[in-house]
Formats: structure tokens, C-alpha cells, sequence
């Protein structure tokens, strides 16, 4: 294993006007899941799930309130300065927005000197590094010369991934690497990431709230749901077989293109403004949208356990 | 007959920066029928929602129109005063923003929101708004409306939002519906059931829907005619399973070739399309404004475009129809 996470949790308190912890957000709670080398793994859920969080945790830019992370065997949270600082310089982070990740007074050029200056790269061997990174995403030379406002997104996202793919790093974590942008230029960037990876021996953490994305380049795929895992499986027994109501519901929501038009969709009102039961209880977080709940479902909390072979669920159903 | 008509719509947007004016709109026709649901689509920056706001009249202070009209019943919308215009806004054409934050009221609970439209187009009592307005919250799947009503809106999720906006729209029994990206914000749970609601209405109120959203699958769900727009054109339109089945532009052969397909057991994308739409200020103008980006061009496509009628309802700006085929 490249990576191996164990009972990782993670909660965000907020501080009151007395300087009081509140009982804080559980971001993350109970991740444990590897890493193999060249694995992408998809990590997918909706907004709030926790994707973010645990990417970033992966890349040592946060720390989990409680667990272990080990890479290569080693707790990336207990590693001494210098080897912590090794570990960074091995790992990249492609953020949500783009844009938002440039300096906007930084010409191309510089945005892709900082990481080699910072990495402590030899100046001679610096300008046939941008080169080389340049021509692996599509960029031209005159694009060097100028301002990231002078960008399509597309181009922006590609610069974005120059930056982070300079320094040649062993594994990377993108964000919602395509949310962003059009159609089109999604199709573009989908491709070249595959490019890269074909290219280069990285491992890659692909975070999207679209399975479509996670469907097409990961091999293997998470799905979290208010920062457990619910489901863990091969991509293609995912989607093949989903077993998680959770998953099945989200498989089910995706607009299609190849979808039945005639089937008329069937309305549920359960996002409910009322306090939720399962969070007060400790059960199922899943509980008031589950269309397939059981009466135990009310009594026990729901531990994730293997179904099948490399196919892990956290649903009482299979329990 | 068609509810509305946009016929030959020209608008023109200055830039202050390169003292010039584009056409962020550029010859648009198309019509909506009465009860149908249409869609617009296309990718960012092609003009669905300056070309969604027209519709109310809504037009930046940059904008100009330069020609056209949008008829409504036998009314040019584009020639009524505020006045004039201020009563058809809300009441026969209500407006659905992608981000509902941004057109509630913040200081005002969703009780008073509701209440206040009903009122403004409406001759009733305090007393029977606020029952209406419970039973709009019904209508739109909120099981326990008396929780929302006294809130203010950002103590809501987006989707109980988008609901009461859409309660809101619903309000005064329009007669269209203009939905810009309604859901694109939300997560596909969520946006399932919005489009389930809004679909459901169809049945029961009779009103028809402008549906805008760069999502071909939205599209291909929830309407029955669409239009395909870039660089401020129409590109094509016709039935949505015409269109989205058998497109006759190359722009919407692209689009669809984007989007990653089951073939066999894996998810391809099959070719997409190259580069990327142009801001509005390089909008080609006197050729085919795909041509940079198409596969497909001839010398023929350095000339003017026109959207030419091909069939009954089926439309088509290209000098190549179906070159890709
Ligand atoms: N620094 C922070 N302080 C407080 N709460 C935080 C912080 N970072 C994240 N959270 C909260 O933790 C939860 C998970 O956040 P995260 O951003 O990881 O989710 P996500 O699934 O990636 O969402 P999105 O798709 O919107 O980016 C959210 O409820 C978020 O509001
Ligand atoms: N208020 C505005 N001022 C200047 N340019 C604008 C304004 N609104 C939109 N544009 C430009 O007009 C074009 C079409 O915009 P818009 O209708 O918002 O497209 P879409 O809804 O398809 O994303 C874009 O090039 C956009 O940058
Ligand atoms: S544990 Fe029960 S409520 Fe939770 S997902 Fe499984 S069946 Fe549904
Ligand atoms: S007119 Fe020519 S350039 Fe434009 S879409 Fe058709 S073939 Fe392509
Ligand atoms: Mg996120
Ligand atoms: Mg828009």
C-alpha cells in the first residue's frame, strides 16, 4: 500500500464568544481505506460530504483530529520536519477553483518558477522543465508571457495542472478538477489527465460530486456520505452493482443523455427542514432518505463491513 | 400559435475597455409554444441568460437593442414601459434564477416574500395570502410548511430554496416560466427532485417552461423542443429528440461527442470538440462563429451565417449540414 488510512476523523469546531468549543462539525469520521501505487481512486458524495477535507488531508495540509495516515508505512503526521517537507515535495493538490489559486499579478512563467524555486531546483535545469510541462498539458510558449486573466478556464485549469505536475510528484489530489467548465473543454482536460497518467507513474485522488468523472478515470471509487464511508468498491463493480441505497440513489438522480424520457420520476420530499432523528439516535445518517430502510435500522448504528471481495458497504442490509 | 415569438432579436453590448460594440445576441429567432417545455442550451458565455432576461426586459444598461422583437401577446415586450412591463413580470412571466440567494429578499422571511407578490399582483387580503402561501409551500413538496415560513432564507438548504423561488413563480398562475439553470448549483439529489417538481406541474398548471442549462442530459429529460446557442446564435433547434439524436450542426455533434458514452463495458469520450467558446468581444461576426473550432469547415463557411429552416420545427445555422455523418 501507497497510502493507508486508519480511523481518521475530523472535526472543525467553531469558536463561540466565550471561547468555548462547540460540540463541532464531524467533517470526517472512521475513514480507513489504502492506496496502491497507480491507483486512481474517485472519491464522490455531495457538497458538504467531506471530499475536500480529506484530500487535503492526504496531501499533509491538514491534520486529522484523531487516526493515522501512513504512506509507505510511515504516520506522514509524525515524520520529522525534513521528512515531512520530502513527503510534500512528493505529493501535488489541484485545487476546486482554478482561479482563485493564482497570484493574478504572476505572469505563466513565474507561476511555474515558484514551484521549482521553492522545490530548490538547480536554475539551469529550470527553463526545460516549464518547457517540457508546458507541452505535456497543450500550452504554447507565447501563453508564458502572460496573466492568468488572459485565460479561458480550460487554459487556466491546464495551467493549474502544469504547476502541480512540475515537480514531477508521485501522487497527486484533484479537486473537482472539471466542475467548472464547459462541456467541451471538461471532454479536453478528462483526456489529459489519462495522457499524463498513461505518461508518468503517478497516483491520483480524483475528488467530483459527478460520478461521471469518477466513472471514466478511476479504477477504484469511495463513496461518502456526511464523512463516512458508505461504499468502496473496484469502479466497476460500483456501477455495475451498486449495493449502498445511498449509491443507488445517486447512480439513479444523474441526468442521462441515454436515459428512458417517458419514465416519469417519481418525487420524494425528503429533504426535510426538521431535525434529523439519525443524528440526535447515532444511526444510519442515511436514514430519513432511505427508501429501503429496515426496523432495525432504527436500533443500530450501521459498521461497514466487506460484502463481497474488495466490495466494502456500511448498510445494515448486508449485516 | 406560439405564445412568444422572438423574432430577428439583435442586441448589442458595449465595452468601455476596447470602445466597441459586440452582439451578444445576434439574429435570434425562435418561438414557445403554449404548454411545452424548451429547452436553451448551450456552453458558457453563449448568450442563454442575456438572451433569458430579454425576455422580461431586463437589459443591462451597457446593452442596446438593435433589431428584433419578442412578441407576446400581440405585444412587443421590448416597446412597454417599466410600468407596463412591471405587470407582466412575475404575474404572466415569472423568472427562476440559478441562485435563489440572490433574488430573495435576505431580510425578509419567506411568509413576507411570498405574501408580497401575491399582493402586488393580486387584490387580497393579508389574512388569505399567508394561507395561500402555506399551501404554495404544499404545492411545492414542503411537508411541513409552518417550519419554513418564518425563516429567513439563508437558514434554508439550497433545494428548500430553490422550492420556495419556485413557489414564488408559481404564484400568480403565469403563463411562462423562465428556469435559468435552476438546479445547476444544487446536488444531483436534490436536482432531481426539483426537475420531478417542476415536471409535475406541467400536468396540473398550465403554464410553459424556458428551461436554460448547459447539461444535455437536464435537457434531454425534462423538454420537448431545443435550442442550441454559441457565440450569441442560434445553431440549431428543433424537437429535443431530433436535435439531441440526429443533430445537423456540428457544434451539437461536438457537444455530444464530449460527454464520456458506455461503449461496451467502458466510458469513452468519443471526440469532443477543440479549443474553446471566444469572449464576447472576439465573437466572430461576418463568418460562421464555430469556424475556428470545427472539423468540419469549407471555404463556403468564411460568409455570413443564416439559421435556415429544414424541416417542419427544425432549424440549422451551418453551411455543411451533416458534414460529420
Ligand atoms: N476550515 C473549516 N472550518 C469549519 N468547517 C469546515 C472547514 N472546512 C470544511 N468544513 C466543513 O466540513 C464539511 C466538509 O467540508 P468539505 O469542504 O470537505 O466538503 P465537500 O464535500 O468537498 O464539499 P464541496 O463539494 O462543497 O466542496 C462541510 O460541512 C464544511 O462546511
Ligand atoms: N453585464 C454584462 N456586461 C458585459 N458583458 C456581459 C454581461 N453579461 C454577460 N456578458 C457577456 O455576454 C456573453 C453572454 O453572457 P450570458 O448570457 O451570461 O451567457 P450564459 O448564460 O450562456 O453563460 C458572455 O461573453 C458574457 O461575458
Ligand atoms: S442502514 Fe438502513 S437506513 Fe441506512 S442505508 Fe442501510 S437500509 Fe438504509
Ligand atoms: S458553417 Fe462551416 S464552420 Fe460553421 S459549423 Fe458549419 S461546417 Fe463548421
Ligand atoms: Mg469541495
Ligand atoms: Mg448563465
Amino acid at each position: 500500500m501507497l497510502f493507508q488510512a486508519e480511523n481518521i476523523c475530523k472535526t472543525f469546531y467553531k469558536r463561540n464568544f466565550f471561547r468555548l468549543k462547540d460540540a463541532g462539525l464531524e467533517a470526517l469520521k472512521d475513514i480507513k481505506f489504502g492506496i496502491q501505487d497507480r491507483d486512481i481512486i474517485g472519491i464522490v458524495g455531495e457538497t458538504g460530504s467531506g471530499k475536500s477535507t480529506l484530500g487535503r488531508i492526504f496531501v499533509g495540509l491538514e491534520k486529522p483530529s484523531s487516526g493515522f495516515l501512513y504512506h509507505n508505512n510511515s504516520n506522514i503526521f509524525k515524520l520529522s520536519k525534513k521528512d515531512f517537507r520530502e513527503f510534500q515535495k512528493s505529493t501535488s493538490f489541484i485545487f476546486q477553483d482554478p482561479y482563485s489559486s493564482f497570484n493574478p499579478k504572476m505572469k505563466v512563467l513565474d507561476i511555474l518558477f515558484e514551484p521549482l524555486i521553492l522545490g530548490g531546483i538547480e536554475r539551469v535545469k529550470r527553463k526545460d522543465m516549464v518547457d517540457e510541462i508546458i507541452e505535456n498539458v497543450g500550452l504554447k510558449n507565447d501563453d508564458l508571457g502572460k496573466f492568468p486573466y488572459q485565460f479561458s478556464g480550460g487554459q487556466r485549469q491546464r495551467i493549474a495542472i502544469a504547476r502541480s505536475l512540475i515537480l514531477k510528484p508521485k501522487f497527486l489530489v484533484a479537486d473537482e478538477p472539471v466542475s467548472s467548465l464547459d462541456l467541451s473543454v471538461k471532454a479536453q482536460i478528462l483526456k489529459l489527465f489519462e495522457e499524463i497518467y498513461a505518461k508518468s507513474d503517478l497516483t491520483m485522488m480524483i475528488i467530483s460530486h459527478d460520478l461521471s468523472i469518477v466513472e471514466y478515470l478511476c479504477n477504484k471509487s469511495i463513496v461518502l456520505y456526511k464523512g463516512l464511508i458508505m461504499e468502496e468498491a473496484l469502479t466497476d463493480s460500483i456501477f455495475a452493482n451498486p449495493l449502498h441505497p445511498y449509491t443507488r440513489l445517486l447512480i439513479e438522480s444523474a441526468p442521462s443523455l441515454y436515459s428512458d424520457r417517458a419514465k416519469d420520476v417519481k418525487l420524494e420530499a425528503f429533504e426535510s427542514p426538521i431535525n434529523l432523528e439519525s443524528a440526535k439516535l447515532k444511526l444510519c445518517p442515511f436514514l430519513e432518505r432511505c427508501k429501503l430502510k429496515l426496523d432495525k435500522c432504527r436500533e443500530s448504528f450501521p459498521e461497514i463491513i466487506e460484502v463481497e471481495s474488495n466490495h466494502r458497504v456500511r448498510c445494515l442490509r448486508y449485516i | 400559435m406560439a405564445l412568444l415569438d422572438v423574432e430577428n432579436l439583435t442586441l448589442g453590448f458595449y465595452s468601455e475597455k476596447n470602445k466597441k460594440w459586440s452582439k451578444v445576441l445576434n439574429d435570434v429567432n425562435f418561438s414557445l409554444y403554449e404548454n411545452e417545455f424548451l429547452g436553451i442550451v448551450g456552453e458558457s458565455g453563449s448568450g442563454k441568460t442575456i438572451l433569458a432576461n430579454s425576455i422580461l426586459n431586463l437589459i443591462p444598461k451597457q446593452g442596446k437593442i438593435v433589431s428584433g422583437s419578442i412578441l407576446f401577446k400581440d405585444r412587443d415586450i421590448l416597446k412597454l414601459t417599466e410600468d407596463q412591463i412591471r405587470k407582466v413580470r412575475g404575474k404572466d412571466i415569472a423568472i427562476i434564477f440559478q441562485d435563489p440567494m440572490s433574488s430573495l429578499h435576505p431580510l425578509l422571511t419567506v411568509k413576507d416574500q411570498i405574501v408580497e407578490t401575491l399582493q402586488a399582483h393580486r387584490l387580497i387580503k393579508k389574512s388569505d395570502a399567508v394561507e395561500i402561501a402555506m399551501n404554495l409551500l404544499r404545492d411545492v413538496k414542503i411537508d411541513r410548511p409552518e417550519l419554513v415560513l418564518n425563516k429567513y432564507p439563508f437558514m434554508l438548504s439550497g433545494g428548500i430554496r430553490q422550492r420556495v423561488m419556485i413557489a414564488i413563480s408559481i404564484s400568480c398562475g403565469p403563463e411562462i416560466v423562465i428556469a435559468d439553470e435552476p438546479t445547476t448549483a444544487l446536488d444531483v439529489t436534490v436536482q432531481r427532485d426539483i426537475l420531478a417538481l417542476i415536471k409535475g406541474f406541467k400536468k396540473n398548471l398550465n403554464f410553459s417552461l424556458m428551461l436554460v442549462s448547459h447539461d444535455l442530459g437536464v435537457i434531454w429529460e425534462n423538454t420537448d423542443r431545443v435550442v442550441v446557442m454559441y457565440c450569441g446564435r442560434i445553431m440549431e433547434s428543433g424537437k429535443t429528440e431530433d436535435v439531441l439524436r440526429n443533430p445537423l450542426h456540428p457544434y451539437t455533434f461536438g457537444l455530444l461527442s464530449s460527454i464520456p458514452r458506455k461503449t461496451g463495458k467502458k466510458l469513452e469520450i468519443l471526440k469532443g470538440i477543440r479549443g474553446s467558446i471566444p469572449s464576447l468581444h472576439d465573437f466572430p461576426e461576418h463568418i460562421c462563429p464555430f469556424l475556428p473550432r470545427c472539423d468540419f469547415a469549407t471555404e463556403k463557411c468564411n460568409r455570413p451565417l443564416l439559421l435556415e429552416q429544414v424541416d417542419r420545427d427544425r432549424f440549422v445555422a451551418c453551411f455543411n449540414k451533416g458534414a460529420f455523418k
